[in-house]
């Protein structure tokens, strides 16, 4: 089971490049797709999703052209779009049949996938209130339940976790922990923090490019020693920030507690920290 | 903080010019320049005609500007108006609503710069039928040289001022929730015509928007003269197939404007702009709550405290496992009838009772009475009534942003897109359905073969014009222009049910059945590009 893409690009009619030469191969596991606004994520899973062609090169799903034969890929896919409507006349349970019976599921199969998808994204008892009164952090649970009903191979999620409370964002983590055996999942968000969290492999996007593709402990790897500690006052930031790559900061009593990214260690009080996926993240950015 | 009044001036020209090149940037838009150059090309063609009695004059420069800016003014009102109703509704589907409403601009402004844009909009088809009318005098060749204030006059002076009027009422009825969907449009035509008929019956020259008094206060009198004592002071826009005889004896020069009847032409603009002025009282400025009184909907949602407790409840959520069942792939598979189906619920859904109640009351009348009532204005209002389901064919996906959610499904044409078109046409057979057993019983087969045709390309239509301009309103104002002239004026042609087509009503169901699959083929290329861009 592989999803491939060979080359891929896409140029919108204005003669922009959202992507460029795109090269990738997919297996079994959470696919974390990291960078910057503008790197052309969305547009990235929108191709993958089957939603938006191609310009040049090619999706293979399991050696089938996507652009030839979407409904090989479109079958066994769950797509979570960054933005996505509902049909507010609709209660939640009416809105997934609708959408299970758009992917194709039949009624009996189809009522007892909606009935536990409602109790997996916990919306079991507001199923009958039309999805128009839903507040936003519940449509996006919709949103994640609609995703699942075809049980998919492949699933694709846009910006899963806006919307949701730090609590609702812990639960989807731990779904898609449970989900990502025997399953391609590629999850695409600015939250370092849910990558960090659920992803193997980590994807690193910059205008329209692939710039690495590698472990999460790989990453960590490349700026391991290389993550500093400094404690100045918050008046020595402006210079601190012109020496070095500042990748957090904490306002503390005894100053600004600013996480540096750095080869040598820093001339202020400092002390090594642990990487964080963050500081690759930035690392990987700055470097290219 | 108020804006002053310069600070107003600019930006209601800002609100109107934004809303403009958002409209004309749209596939849309091209369907209103067609539209146009379609009611230029009517109007040529002798398809629309203005006569006095059975007879037409000369095509002088001022028979053929006042024939082309009324006659366009009319249908553009009544198409038009369809096609505006989405300028506060973009804003509010947009979200850009809410970021206007945070600014202070007044609520006054915002009516008046989307007044302007609406008014641009119909402005620009008035100019369409202005250019194509020196053409339409050229080829006709009855009067030379051209004349350009008698040409061109009419435009300025009848269409613009009409329009404005138009652009003012669609405005009006996008601020008032009730009729912001079909059933505004539905008022519409009938509201329109005593837009003609009132300044007509009460000689009030101050209440005729479209100025069709002006023009028959200077018409009539000079038919009379040319035309003698047989003239009977008739005076009509007219929609017909058949060649009109002309009288040579008449060639109207046009009216004589002078400066009260440009000002009386002007008393239109005042018109409009107390129309705006009240759709700016009632806009609620996007406030969602006051949407939600109206609705009745609570903005306190119970159910939401409910879950967040749920979800805050630290050992609940420790005990959640999320497994989901493996699903047998044998049970995926494309199912059309289910297809069918729910399409069909989701296009009834949201109907109110009084919807059915109605629909129900439609067929039975169709069974009970005459075949001649039953197949008439029964069957013609039976059609006309699930107008907004119909309008919402093709354009569900992107009003409601589930288009990525239903296109990235397997087998979406085969599927969702043949069980939208069957939910449709199924709408069509049950309203009509009584009909359909009148028909049976007298064995009437040119009527059935019409009512199949019928059933076939009203919800055909309705996908076709929502595939490709992803928009209800361009569905809304064709339907109802087209069922205006058919079925409710007797248009022969132009009359779907079939029942003023009389002899050759076999032979127009067979235009109406390849004219649906025509259209079906059009809505092919028309959805796979909703599907993949």
């Amino acid at each position: 089971m592989q999803l491939v893409l060979e080359n891929v690009s896409k140029c919108y009619r204005n003669g922009t490049w959202a992507i460029r030469d795109f090269s990738l191969t997919f297996t079994p596991g959470v696919w974390g797709l990291l960078g910057p606004n503008g790197a052309g994520k969305t547009t990235l899973m929108r191709m993958l999703a089957t939603i938006t062609r191609v310009s040049r090169g090619r999706i293979l799903w399991n050696d089938v052209d996507c652009a030839t034969s979407p409904n090989a890929l479109r079958a066994v896919l769950g797509y979570l779009p960054q933005d996505f409507g509902v049909y507010p006349n609709l209660t939640g349970t009416e809105f997934l049949q609708y959408i299970a019976a758009v992917k194709g599921i039949a009624g009996k199969a189809a009522r007892e996938r909606v009935a536990e998808l409602l109790e997996v994204v916990n919306l079991t008892s507001e199923k009958r209130r039309p999805l128009g009164t839903y507040s936003g952090g519940m449509k996006q649970r919709i949103g994640i339940a609609q995703a699942l009903l075809n049980d998919p191979k492949v699933l694709i999620v846009d910006e899963p976790t806006s919307g949701l409370d730090p609590e609702e964002r812990l639960q989807f983590r731990n779904l898609l922990s449970e989900l990502s055996e025997n399953r391609i999942i590629l999850l695409s968000t600015h939250i370092v923090s849910d990558i960090e969290a659920v992803a193997t492999r980590v994807a690193l996007m910059r205008q329209g490019r692939l710039l690495s593709c590698m472990s999460v402990e790989d990453l960590l790897r490349g700026v391991a020693g290389r993550v500093w500690e400094v404690v100045l006052p918050s008046s020595g930031l402006e210079t601190l920030r012109q020496l070095y790559s500042v990748s957090g900061l904490v306002h503390r009593g005894d100053g600004v507690h600013a996480r540096v990214l750095a080869d040598d260690r820093p001339p202020f009080g400092t002390r090594l920290l642990e990487p964080s996926l963050e500081d690759a993240y930035l690392s990987a950015l700055a470097c290219n | 903080m108020k804006l002053s009044g310069l600070k107003s001036a600019k930006a209601v020209l800002h609100v109107a010019r934004a809303d403009f090149l958002e409209r004309i940037r749209g596939r849309g838009f091209m369907f209103t320049v067609c539209f146009a150059a379609y009611i230029a090309y009517a109007v040529g063609s002798g398809l629309i005609s203005m006569r006095v009695g059975d007879v037409r004059g000369v095509y002088t420069s001022a028979w053929v500007g006042t024939m082309v800016a009324l006659a366009g003014g009319w249908f553009i009102s009544l198409v038009g108006f369809g096609t505006l109703r989405n300028a506060v509704l973009r804003d509010e589907t947009t979200g850009a609503g809410q970021i206007l409403a945070a600014t202070p601009i007044s609520k006054l402004s915002y009516a008046l710069g989307k007044w302007l844009s609406n008014t641009a909009v119909l402005a620009t088809q008035v100019l369409i039928l202005a250019g194509c009318a020196v053409p339409i005098l050229l080829i006709a060749g009855e009067d030379k040289p051209l004349h350009v204030w008698p040409l061109l006059s009419p435009f300025l002076l009848l269409a613009l001022p009409f329009v404005t009027v138009t652009a003012a009422a669609a405005l009006l009825f996008e601020m008032v929730p009730v009729l912001r969907g079909g059933l505004g449009t539905v008022l519409w035509i009938f509201l329109l015509p005593s837009g003609f008929a009132v300044p007509i019956a009460t000689g009030w020259h101050w209440l005729d928007p479209s100025g069709t008094l002006a023009v028959m206060d200077s018409l009539i009198p000079a038919a009379r003269a040319a035309l003698g004592a047989g003239y009977a002071n008739k005076f009509s826009i007219h929609l017909n197939l058949r060649p009109i005889q002309v009288a040579h004896s008449l060639q109207w020069q046009g009216i004589s404007w002078h400066w009260s009847s440009i000002l009386l032409r002007f008393s239109s603009l005042v018109l409009a702009i107390a129309i705006v002025a009240l759709a700016a009282a009632l806009f609620n400025r996007f406030d969602t709550f006051t949407v939600r009184r109206l609705l009745k909907t609570p903005l306190d949602i119970p159910g939401a405290a409910a879950v967040s407790s749920v979800l805050t409840n630290g050992a609940s959520r420790r005990k959640k496992v999320f497994r989901l069942i493996p699903l047998d792939r044998t049970v995926a598979h494309p199912n059309l009838l289910q297809m069918w189906i729910a399409e069909l619920r989701l296009a009834t859904k949201h109907q109110p009772w009084w919807w059915y109640a109605g629909a129900l009351g439609l067929v039975a009348g169709q069974l009970a009475s005459p075949l001649a009532i039953s197949r008439g204005p029964l069957l013609a209002v039976a059609w006309l009534w699930p107008l907004v389901i119909w309008s919402a064919m093709g354009v569900r996906e992107a009003r409601f942003g589930t288009g990525p959610v239903v296109f990235s499904s397997a087998r979406t044409m085969p599927l969702q897109f043949t069980g939208c078109w069957l939910a449709g046409i199924s709408i069509a057979a049950i309203c009509g359905f009584g009909s359909l057993v009148r028909f049976l019983i007298a064995g009437d087969v040119p009527g059935i073969l019409a009512w199949s045709s019928a059933v076939l390309f009203i919800p055909t239509l309705a996908l076709t014009l929502g595939v490709w301009t992803a928009s209800s309103r361009a569905f809304e104002g064709v339907f109802a222009a087209w069922w205006y002239v058919g079925p409710l004026n007797r248009i022969p042609g132009f009359d779907f049910t079939g029942n003023a087509n009389g002899t050759h009503t076999a032979s127009y169901a067979a235009l109406y059945f390849a004219l649906a699959l025509t259209l079906i083929i059009l809505a092919v290329p028309g959805r796979r590009l909703q599907i993949a861009h």
